[in-house]
Order: C-alpha cells, then sequence, then structure tokens
C-alpha cells in the first residue's frame, strides 16, 4: 500500500465508475473506434458532482489510510 | 491506452494513445505530457492559482517523475511553502511552475508524503476531521480544488493494440 494506491487517487474511482458504465463487456469491444467513442461518451457524461463529491472524500480516505496504519481501507 | 484527468469539475480531454498496451516515459511525455497534461495543468493552474498534480503508479510516470520534476523546478518549491507564496502573490503564478507531483514515489517512506499531504489537506478542509483549530486563512472550496488527478488506464482484457 502506498500513497499511489487507489484509497487516496480520486481518479481510480472515475475509472471504475465507467467501467461500470460501459458495462462487463466493454474490454471485449474489439472495434476501436466504437470503443473509443464510447470511453468519450462516458468521460463527457461525468457530472460535475460526482468529481465533487469524490474530492470532498479525501480527508475521510486520509483518515481511514492512517487509522489502517497503510492497509486496506473500505475505500 | 486511455489517459483522462480532473481538477475540480473541469475534466481533460480523453487520451486514446496508440500503439503497445505499455506505455514508457517516451510515450507518455509525447502523448500525454507535451499535449495534454502541461497545458491542462496550466489552465488549472491559472484558476486555483497553484495546483498540485496527483498521478497513479502507471510505469511511464515513474520513469518520468524525476525528469518531470526537474523540468518544473519542483525541488525548489516545497508545497506549503509555495502554498503561501501563491497565495500572497498578487496574480496568477505565472512564471513560476506551481505543481508539485505528490504521491507518486513508490520508494520513499510514504508516510512522509502521506503526512505531508494530509497536512496540506485538512488545512484545506477546515471542518474535516482532525482539522486545525488554530487561526487560519479561510480557504475557499475552489482552492481545495486544487488538485489535478491523473491517471493511465490499461484496458485489461481490451484489444492488444489501440
Amino acid at each position: 500500500m502506498g500513497p499511489q494506491s487507489s484509497d487516496l487517487n480520486l481518479i481510480e474511482a472515475v475509472w471504475l465508475d465507467m467501467e461500470l458504465e460501459l458495462g462487463e463487456g466493454w474490454g471485449q469491444i474489439g472495434d476501436i473506434p466504437v470503443l473509443e467513442a464510447a470511453l468519450q461518451t462516458v468521460w463527457q457524461g461525468i457530472p460535475g458532482d460526482r468529481l465533487q463529491g469524490l474530492i470532498h472524500s479525501m480527508p475521510q480516505r486520509l483518515q481511514a489510510v492512517i487509522d489502517a496504519e497503510g492497509g486496506p481501507t473500505a475505500y | 491506452m486511455v489517459w483522462g484527468a480532473f481538477c475540480g469539475t473541469v475534466k481533460s480531454d480523453v487520451v486514446f494513445i496508440p500503439g503497445k498496451a505499455t506505455l514508457d516515459s517516451a510515450l507518455y511525455v509525447q502523448n500525454v505530457m507535451e499535449p495534454q497534461l502541461v497545458p491542462f495543468w496550466h489552465y488549472c493552474c491559472e484558476v486555483h492559482g497553484w495546483v498540485a498534480v496527483m498521478e497513479d503508479g502507471a510505469p511511464g510516470h515513474k520513469e518520468f517523475a524525476k525528469h518531470y520534476r526537474q523540468l518544473n523546478e519542483m525541488e525548489h518549491l516545497p508545497w506549503p511553502a509555495h502554498q503561501q507564496n501563491v497565495k500572497t502573490s498578487p496574480g496568477p503564478p505565472r512564471g513560476i511552475m506551481v505543481p508539485l507531483v505528490l504521491l507518486v514515489h513508490p520508494d520513499p517512506p510514504w508516510s512522509t508524503s502521506l503526512v505531508r499531504f494530509q497536512k496540506v489537506w485538512i488545512r484545506m478542509d477546515r471542518s474535516g476531521p482532525g482539522g486545525p483549530r488554530g487561526p487560519q486563512p479561510p480557504l475557499v472550496d475552489q482552492e481545495r480544488s486544487g488538485l489535478l488527478w491523473t491517471m493511465l488506464r490499461h484496458f485489461p482484457d481490451g484489444p492488444t493494440v489501440l
């Protein structure tokens, strides 16, 4: 567990959102333009509220990592 | 491979990097740093006054971290001191390399970086747990958004060429 862990890098949560939005089969999309268009659409559709919410979660995330002494957290 | 970043509620363009599924530092510079991250970073600095860049541990990031810091004279600008400088400067920090790559090191004691980061962050969030009790300059929400989160993403089970 390091400081670059997903617990503390908010964009990991964004990518997870994108994967969920694209669905389980997204990794199987073989047509590159289709995949790019899908990712582009999902990326553009991420609401600002979601990003603000993640930013506001940061103190809690830090505290969770500290409490876990660097171990896994719920995030 | 795909790259993206956000700062506050502003998102970068999402970048698709053609070629093999692994990205070395040279490709990172060519496809991400120069055309995307640096301009986006500068834009964010104009908006927020200062911006720290938080990258994930992708190989391209790790290998490039040293050059990245040198490029931006980061060794001379520890975050807290610089933050103060920026806050007292009359205008946008033109000519000053603002961002730091923080928390990108896999090797040094990560707790040091974390504690430093936490101190700054909690100061930015006065209502947060363990927030400072003493007099602190007020910080607006916009300033707290002054972190730019960036990550490279492999396609785990996707096409081998993108």
